[in-house]
């Protein structure tokens, strides 16, 4: 075979949620591991001859840029050729994106944890989400389950997907919302936001099987800002004097909205003086409920 | 005076690559197979060790692009008067906007879904469309061991001004600017000067030796994608300058639109077009006047080259 058939490429696959439609992301891993650890054992020589196989556990990643997938209006030359028919670029509405499924999974699980009539399916196990903000948008997503939990991953073959075109979101297509107060004025050169659900773990006699059960337990946001400065102390008169800060933390990315936590608590800054520009890195936990 | 034997002339052969024969101003085949010394404590400064690459057939073919037409009546010598001209073009003579065109064609699909054989790829190509001279060129990459060898063959022929390609006899002129019609910005606007790349993204990927094999010295390929990209450039008024500004605003997502092509037309065998979508976004605007010179803009543009339903 001098040419890979294109079943080996993963660009002409389709991540297909059962509810979100096509999920477009630039990668998708998943990991399967086992503990295992060798067992000692008076076993007349020195070597392994036992191992203990203590379950096994499936992670699966997504990550990839956020898309912008608004159609703009006003996008053709019209001087030369008043009559040219305009037709907006295409995006079918059955493709989402990773932050899509962070806002939908993230809002499923924190609504089983305060309703114990919503129930969080495997497909919707989402462990750990990073969002960072900075010339681009990137959306990092881990969950506890198998790829086949979360997608039908499809072939595409002899026919043509639905058309779709987008770009990816940039620094000018976000609002990172960092505190309640208008007048809390700062440039952010980039930011970052970590959300970490914590799971339980439980094998279970008499389910037969080596794979865990997880159950959702608790959550914990955490972010931080890295913005420009010429006075440290004003930086830390900003964010030092007053660590307990109420904000509206959320994110907004076209005209989608992640809504984080009320208030934050400052736990880190990190002044640099270098040969570029200042920076102060503000780190912070956030009460998020 | 000795005469030069004319198998050693370039003009008396022609080309024909997987069954196809290619009329070409230059045919460029070469092997890649890098060497670098390695250095060793070997009791000696002199080169005893070599690393020796794994080798790569690649090609690059140039001609400009061609209209052409068969001269034989329906091919039947007898029909033939010299007098009636024939509207056919010759049976199995091709360029290389066809090479790209039936490549591109390949590409655009998954490998595998048809017993489809690609003794090579394209690798990446260049059109330039300018007043003067409409040319072309192609680099392919063999996938096969030895190269080009099962599917190229040279042929001499008697003579290139007549009996060719078997029995087929024909007469053309190279394509000029009055024979195409690009369309890019919205509309036919009046170009002076027009550049298209072509670049099929390829890796190769290599194996080591199992419990049954060696490894390939000779890749296999994966096809991951192609990009068209170019630049043109417009004759216009400065206010029209305004009209190729692109912005996006947040939140949105803005591109030209409208059907863009490139078309050459051919009344012997049809127009051949090489479709670029529907869509593209300029990462670059130049806008150029000067003393005595006409008002153009230079743009440069990327276009979504997909496949669609």
């Amino acid at each position: 075979m001098a040419i890979y058939t294109s079943d080996h490429i993963g660009k002409w696959y389709l991540l297909d949620h059962s509810e979100l439609g096509y999920v477009l992301t630039e990668t998708f891993n998943c990991k399967i591991d086992r503990e295992v650890s060798a067992l000692k054992l008076i076993q007349g020589n020195p070597g392994t001859v036992v191992f203990s196989n203590n379950g096994k556990s499936f992670r699966s990643s997504l990550s990839s840029d956020v898309l912008i997938k608004q159609i703009a209006g006003k996008s053709y030359v019209n001087e030369f050729e008043p009559h040219v028919t305009v037709k907006k670029p295409p995006f079918s509405e059955i493709y989402s994106d990773t932050f899509d499924l962070l806002i939908s999974d993230l809002q499923k699980i924190k609504d089983s944890m305060y309703d114990g009539s919503q129930k969080v399916l495997p497909k919707n196990a989402l462990a750990t989400a990073t969002i960072q903000i900075g010339n681009t948008i990137k959306c990092n997503l881990e969950y506890n389950c198998k790829y086949d939990d979360i997608f039908n991953v499809t072939y595409v073959n002899q026919t043509p997907i639905e058309d779709f075109l987008a770009r990816t979101a940039k620094n000018y297509d976000c609002k990172f919302y960092v505190s309640n107060d208008d007048n809390f004025e700062t440039k952010i050169l980039s930011g970052s936001i970590q959300i970490n659900i914590q799971y339980t773990k439980f094998f279970m006699i008499n389910y037969f099987t080596d794979t865990p059960i997880y159950s959702p337990q608790h959550y914990e946001i955490s972010g931080n800002i890295t913005i420009p400065f010429k006075d440290a102390d004003e930086v830390l008169q900003k964010f030092n004097t007053y660590p307990i800060l109420p904000v509206n933390l959320s994110i907004l990315i076209g005209d989608r909205y992640l809504k984080i936590g009320q208030t934050s608590f400052q736990d880190g800054i990190d002044i640099s003086f270098n040969e570029n520009m200042n920076t102060a890195d503000i780190s912070f936990k956030v009460y998020a409920r | 005076m000795p005469l030069l034997s004319f198998e050693l002339l370039s003009n008396y052969y022609v080309l024909n690559l997987n069954g196809k024969n290619f009329i070409l101003d230059s045919w460029n085949e070469n092997l890649q197979q890098d060497v670098n010394d390695k250095s060793f404590i070997q009791g000696d400064i002199g080169n005893r060790i070599v690393d020796i690459n794994n080798r790569m057939h690649q090609a690059t073919m140039s001609g400009s692009l061609l209209i052409l037409k068969d001269i034989d009546q329906d091919g039947i010598p007898e029909v033939n008067t010299n007098t009636v001209p024939s509207e056919k073009a010759p049976a199995n003579i091709y360029d290389v906007f066809d090479l790209i065109l039936e490549n591109l064609s390949f590409v655009n699909k998954p490998v595998g879904i048809d017993d489809t054989e690609y003794p090579y790829i394209l690798e990446n190509a260049t059109i330039n469309l300018n007043f003067s001279d409409t040319n072309a060129t192609a680099t392919i990459t063999s996938t096969q061991p030895d190269g080009f060898g099962k599917v190229l063959s040279i042929i001499d022929s008697e003579s290139t001004a007549n009996i060719v390609f078997g029995e087929t006899r024909f007469i053309g002129r190279t394509v000029k600017y009055w024979d195409f019609r690009l369309r890019l910005f919205g509309d036919y606007l009046a170009l002076t000067q027009a550049n298209i790349n072509i670049r099929v993204v390829t890796d190769k990927k290599f194996y080591v030796g199992n419990n049954y094999a060696n490894g390939n010295e000779n890749p296999d390929y994966v096809i991951l994608g192609y990009q068209i990209t170019g630049d043109a450039t417009i004759s216009l008024m400065d206010y029209q300058y305004e009209n190729f500004k692109l912005y996006q605003a947040p939140g949105t997502f803005g591109v030209f639109q409208n059907k863009i092509f490139l078309a050459l037309q051919n009344d012997y065998r049809g127009e051949r077009i090489l479709d670029f979508g529907e869509f593209l976004v300029p990462p670059r605007i130049e806008f150029d006047t000067g003393a005595n010179k006409l008002v153009t803009a230079r743009i440069s543009f990327n276009t979504f080259a997909r496949r669609t339903q």
